[in-house]
């Protein structure tokens, strides 16, 4: 662009600052390259996915707003994965990494991590990094009952799917013999290695166009000013440890998760020491993902306005004992770790809520509440020409100390609802009724989210299997500050037959099937809410007029 | 080694079709004694051949299962279709375990390596053997679609221009419960290839020749027209026969028509049960397999498997039936039908040749599948995963008592109780052969066994069960009985289902009785000396020996 070529160290704090922000418009349309060529649809509807910027050490320094947090924060420590395993003084430009190993990426087979060295000028600059989560990838499709990892599908430790630009088609032919969904789950691959392709051209342009041959000094930037800013923040915070508990649904018994959260000058600590140990179920949870919704949490509820980096990262430590549920090792199932993951959150605000009560909301629904129907195409049936079809559902988020929670809403996770029109068109089952569920939100000052209630049944005169993989049907959000717990989530076939335990199960002939979502907790006594508030609940048909009386005492 | 240019003498064609045989077995040998897998390593359970340019199977080596064997005579015809000769080169190596081009199910994995000698491509050496772990589900009895089956390898070059493919083969090792072994078995296979190539070239060198082209239509017209003759021997026309197994949720009616023409044999499966949702599903591959080896034991075992002597065996059933399942059809246990083929072609070839042709035999392996925690308490993952082979009683033939505890037809050996011993924590408190289980008959079926087993730590174990007949014993013919039925019960009485995975409970033993062979010919007319020595030896109870036989003492 005419200036002289810098490497970096001559650049003002303004020209970083404007650097940065350039950084994370390329990451965002890295991630939107991904989601718009997406053949999957939870990638493509709800944006299950991940895309990033590293520098040459493979520090993360911007990643898309777009994705989940359990993508997000578990690929930033996938690029240190491939480095270790291909030095970076062995990568070519035209290299391109892929692996789904879920202890390094993002915790199950089913989320494929691509990483791409991107070069300027011959020299290797910086990764760019995404995944996504390809709909089938072979292995047990009930979500429930695989009992290690060999059963959920192809895994692809880290191999070079292109070499200097040549894609390995024995590789590509492998992933398409291993998918139900050849077609989607090939082109899912290939739209993520073009969102690599395209983050690394932005970044180069940039690169020429600030005169910069390397992204070490801006790197140092980034890095060090967004750890600075956690510190700071932290530093505001009260000092001391805090522990607490969760008590989740689990299979064949309870699952109990502990924590002691520790704020010190240095960071933030979460220790998962005394947690239950790995089950023969599914839902183990390799640490990688254990970090992603810890250091979510925390960033969500401290730390909200600092962007994601290896920088404001760093200060925030997760600990758990090999073997224990939330460190799960090889070859554990894993396939459904968010069943624990997506609970973390709660574990950590429990904590949290003990140093900061007036910041951190009471417990939520937190499990995301996905709907999977398989049934016959036809009655009678033919075998193989069977439907099998999931909606993203969920349930209320518990109250904040100075405001009610939010109704049906996918905290953490936040992957969107799905639209019931379209469940309905994938498969026979028609959608009686998907309404707010009265009195589910945890009664208090502030009122918990309230869940929803859902009636589902067969068009067909056939059985068909719904999936449970639900949480908290058993042990519902917990109030606090003397707010109520929600009301527990439930299944119920019209038989009158509780469906509660998690397993795909048989709903027969001509019987519907009620589904309600939980509610989240309330925070503070409910007498002491607005009556005003009251009111309007009872008004939207929120809250029953018999709770308004009984439980918050208004008259009206 | 001057007589390139010379046609050789049917001597000399003679003596090199003794070499091949020589070649393949060497093949298989350096297979079974380099293998990992200890199915393959104790059981032989393999297959190792020699092809021509054109891909026809010329000579195969005697070890090996005829689901193996056979099915390889057509998987390298697959690999010619998807790589094309002309652009094979010297040192590639292809692998694939795709159900439907080679042996019925991911767990067998085949080796087919191209063969140059002087830069030209003259042959091919192929093989397959059975890996232990290739991930997937690991029960045997509950995968609905082959995508829960494990790693699904498409025909792919393993080695390229003698270069090992790495990405390839770490995908290998990430995909199995069983890294080194599986590993471990796939250079195996690539080796037994590249020694058989090594002596194929060697003995061209000797015999100066610069392709196979003449030895191999020797070799195939040969063997067609001794298989032909074997047939034009046969009475000419059409019979039907039926097989009825136990399946898992509702009996199989299995259904054939047998033609015996001038052209050969052909065994049409129209009007078989469909498909299941289950995972005994046959790719035509394995059916036409256990299909050609029924025709070919029963009529003419003397003349050696090669492409001339199959052809004239041919199979069809329509597309969708179990006997020819589409992928993705579960196909793990596809043996549990595809043994029992040998019955229903002799159910149609005893109506042709009754003075040859076996009463029903058990046909399926009882295979002891078991898997259990190593200590008490178990801790998760510490647990062995253990198969021991056990057999039942083969039909008696016109002439002959069956042969009692014989793996007919899979040849696969029972494994000794010992070594199953030591690598679990379980004990085996009886193994012995079944009293009255021989269908009784002038020829007795062969005995099942009868076998009690026990965990000697305080915790439950996994018993995976894949058995047939239960509900359906071997029929005798010809006024012979029935074998007896198979059966399955633990001490509390529960009685599992054949095909069930369950959990023996602490304390109480499984106990396990395979099946009889059928008998053939009027009880009452056994010679007395052979029911005195059955009493003798325990074979037939004294009950049975007055009521079934007519003899008093």
């Amino acid at each position: 662009m005419g200036r002289s070529v810098l490497d970096g160290s001559e650049l003002s704090d303004l020209q970083k600052q404007i650097m940065w922000n350039r950084l994370l418009a390329v990451v965002e349309e890295q991630a939107q390259v991904c989601q718009r060529t997406a053949f999957s649809t939870i990638v493509r509807e709800s944006g299950d996915l991940a895309a990033g910027v590293f520098d040459a050490q493979g520090r993360m320094l911007a990643q898309a707003v777009t994705g989940t947090p359990g993508h997000i924060n578990s690929m930033a420590l996938a690029v240190g994965h491939v480095i270790d395993a291909y030095p970076t003084a062995t990568m070519k430009e035209g290299d391109v990494f892929i692996h789904n190993d879920p202890w390094m990426g993002t915790g199950h087979l089913n989320d494929i991590s691509i990483t791409t060295p991107c070069f300027y000028r011959g020299k290797l600059v910086g990764f760019l990094a995404c995944n996504s989560h390809i709909l089938d990838i072979g292995g047990l499709n009930d979500l429930t009952s695989s009992k290690d990892v060999y059963m959920e599908g192809l895994y692809l430790p880290i191999l070079k799917i292109a070499d200097a630009g040549e894609i390995d088609e024995s590789l590509m032919a492998i992933i398409r013999a291993n998918t139900r969904q050849p077609v989607e789950t090939v082109g899912d691959v290939y739209s993520l290695i073009n969102c690599n392709a395209v983050g690394c051209e932005r970044l180069v342009e940039m690169m020429g166009e600030f005169g910069v041959t390397e992204l070490d000094a801006l790197a140092d930037h980034i890095v060090n000013t967004s750890r600075e800013a956690v510190l700071e923040k932290i530093r505001a915070l009260p000092r001391g440890s805090w522990t607490s508990d969760l008590t989740l649904d689990g299979i064949s018994e309870p699952i109990q998760l502990k924590a002691k959260l520790t704020i010190s000058d240095d960071g933030i600590e979460v220790d998962y020491t005394g947690s239950a140990p790995m089950t023969k179920h599914n839902f183990n949870t390799p640490l990688c993902y254990t970090m992603a919704y810890t250091s979510y949490a925390i960033g969500v509820a401290i730390l909200g306005d600092i962007p994601n980096n290896a920088g404001s990262l760093e200060p925030r430590r997760t600990i758990a004992p090999p073997g224990c549920i939330l460190n799960a090792l090889k070859p554990a199932a894993v396939v459904s770790r968010h069943l624990m993951g997506l609970m973390l959150p709660d574990l950590v605000f429990n904590c949290l809520r003990q140093a900061l009560p007036d910041r951190i909301p009471a417990e939520g629904a937190g499990v995301l509440w996905l709907l999977r129907a398989v049934g016959p195409w036809t009655s009678p049936p033919e075998i193989g020409n069977l439907y099998m079809v999931g909606l993203v559902t969920t349930g209320g988020t518990g109250a904040i100390a100075y405001r009610d929670g939010m109704s049906v809403t996918g905290f953490p996770s936040g992957v969107r609802g799905g639209p019931v029109e379209i469940f309905e068109s994938m498969s026979t089952i028609v959608m009686w009724r998907k309404e707010l569920a009265p009195d589910s939100g945890g009664a208090g000052t502030f009122r918990g989210g309230l869940g929803q209630i859902m009636e589902l049944g067969n068009t067909l005169d056939e059985p068909f299997r719904i999936g449970n993989a639900f949480e908290r049907i058993k042990f519902p959000a917990r109030g606090a500050l003397g707010g109520q717990d929600g009301l527990a989530g439930q299944v119920l076939l019209s038989t009158g037959e509780s469906l509660e335990i998690k397993g795909l199960h048989h709903v027969p002939a001509g019987v519907t099937v009620t589904m309600r979502s939980p509610g989240g907790g309330g925070i503070g006594d409910p007498k002491k809410r607005d009556r005003s508030a009251v009111a309007a609940d009872v008004a939207n048909g929120y809250v029953t007029a018999s709770a308004a009386r009984e439980i918050y005492g208004f008259e009206d | 080694m001057s007589r390139v240019s010379q046609k050789p003498s049917m001597i000399e064609l003679q003596v090199m079709w003794n070499r091949l045989l020589a070649v393949v077995e060497e093949q298989a040998q350096v297979c079974q004694r380099t293998a990992f897998s200890t199915i393959v390593r104790e059981s032989g359970d393999l297959a190792a051949g020699v092809f021509d340019g054109r891909g026809r199977m010329l000579a195969q080596a005697v070890t090996g299962t005829p689901g193996h064997i056979n099915s390889m005579a057509l998987a390298v015809g697959h690999v010619i279709a998807a790589y094309p000769i002309e652009t094979m080169k010297d040192g590639d190596v292809f692998i694939h375990n795709d159900p439907w081009m080679g042996t019925g199910h991911l767990n067998d994995i085949s080796l087919t390596t191209p063969c140059f000698y002087n830069g030209k491509l003259i042959g091919f050496l192929a093989c397959n053997s059975h890996v232990m772990d290739i991930g997937g589900i690991a029960d045997r009895s509950s995968s609905t679609d082959v995508f829960m089956e494990g790693l699904y390898l498409p025909i792919l070059k393993i080695v390229d221009a003698g270069r090992v493919n790495e990405s390839l083969m770490a995908v290998i090792r990430a995909n199995t419960r069983q890294p080194v072994e599986t590993v471990g078995d796939v250079y195996s296979l690539v080796n037994c290839n590249a020694v058989g190539c090594e002596r194929l070239t060697e003995m061209m060198d000797e015999f100066g020749l610069s392709d196979l082209d003449d030895l191999s239509n020797h070799i195939i017209d040969t063997s067609r027209e001794a298989v032909l003759k074997n047939i034009r021997a046969l009475p000419r026309g059409t019979w039907h026969g039926t097989l009825r197994l136990d399946g898992r949720d509702n009996p199989i009616e299995l259904k054939a028509a047998l033609t015996i023409s001038d052209t050969g044999i052909h065994v049409n499966y129209a009007g078989s049960a469909p498909m299941t949702k289950r995972n005994f599903n046959v790719p035509l591959c394995y059916t036409l397999a256990y299909t050609s080896y029924a025709l070919g034991v029963a009529l003419f075992g003397e003349v050696p498997n090669n492409a001339g002597s199959l052809e004239p065996r041919t199979v069809s059933a329509p597309e969708g039936c179990i006997l020819n399942a589409i992928k993705p059809a579960a196909v793990f246990s596809r043996s549990q039908m595809g043994l029992m083929l040998p019955d229903l072609v002799y159910n149609c070839l005893r109506q042709a040749i009754p003075d040859r042709i076996p009463a029903e035999n058990t046909c399926g392996l009882w295979g002891i599948n078991v898997m259990g925690p190593w200590d008490s308490p178990a801790k998760i993952w510490n647990r062995y995963r253990v198969q021991v082979m056990t057999t039942g009683g083969m039909g008696a033939l016109p002439f002959r008592d069956g042969m009692s505890a014989t793996g007919f037809p899979s040849g696969v050996r029972g494994g000794p109780i010992e070594i199953f011993e030591q690598m679990s924590t379980l004990v085996v408190w009886k193994k012995e052969l079944r009293p009255d289980s021989g269908g009784a008959g002038r020829y007795r079926g062969g005995l099942g066994q009868w076998m009690e087993i026990e965990n000697t730590i305080a915790e439950p174990f996994d018993f995976f069960a894949g058995y047939e007949r239960i509900e359906n014993p071997a029929k005798g013919a010809d006024g012979g009985l029935n074998g007896a039925r198979g059966e399955l019960l633990l001490t509390s009485g529960r009685r599992p289902g054949g095909k069930e995975s369950f959990v023996v409970p602490s304390g109480e033993r499984i106990i396990v009785r395979s099946s009889g062979g059928g008998g053939i010919g009027d009880p009452k007319l056994r010679d007395r000396s052979a029911v005195i020595a059955d009493l003798e030896s325990g074979y037939i109870s004294r009950e049975a020996a007055a009521e079934l036989y007519g003899y008093v003492d």
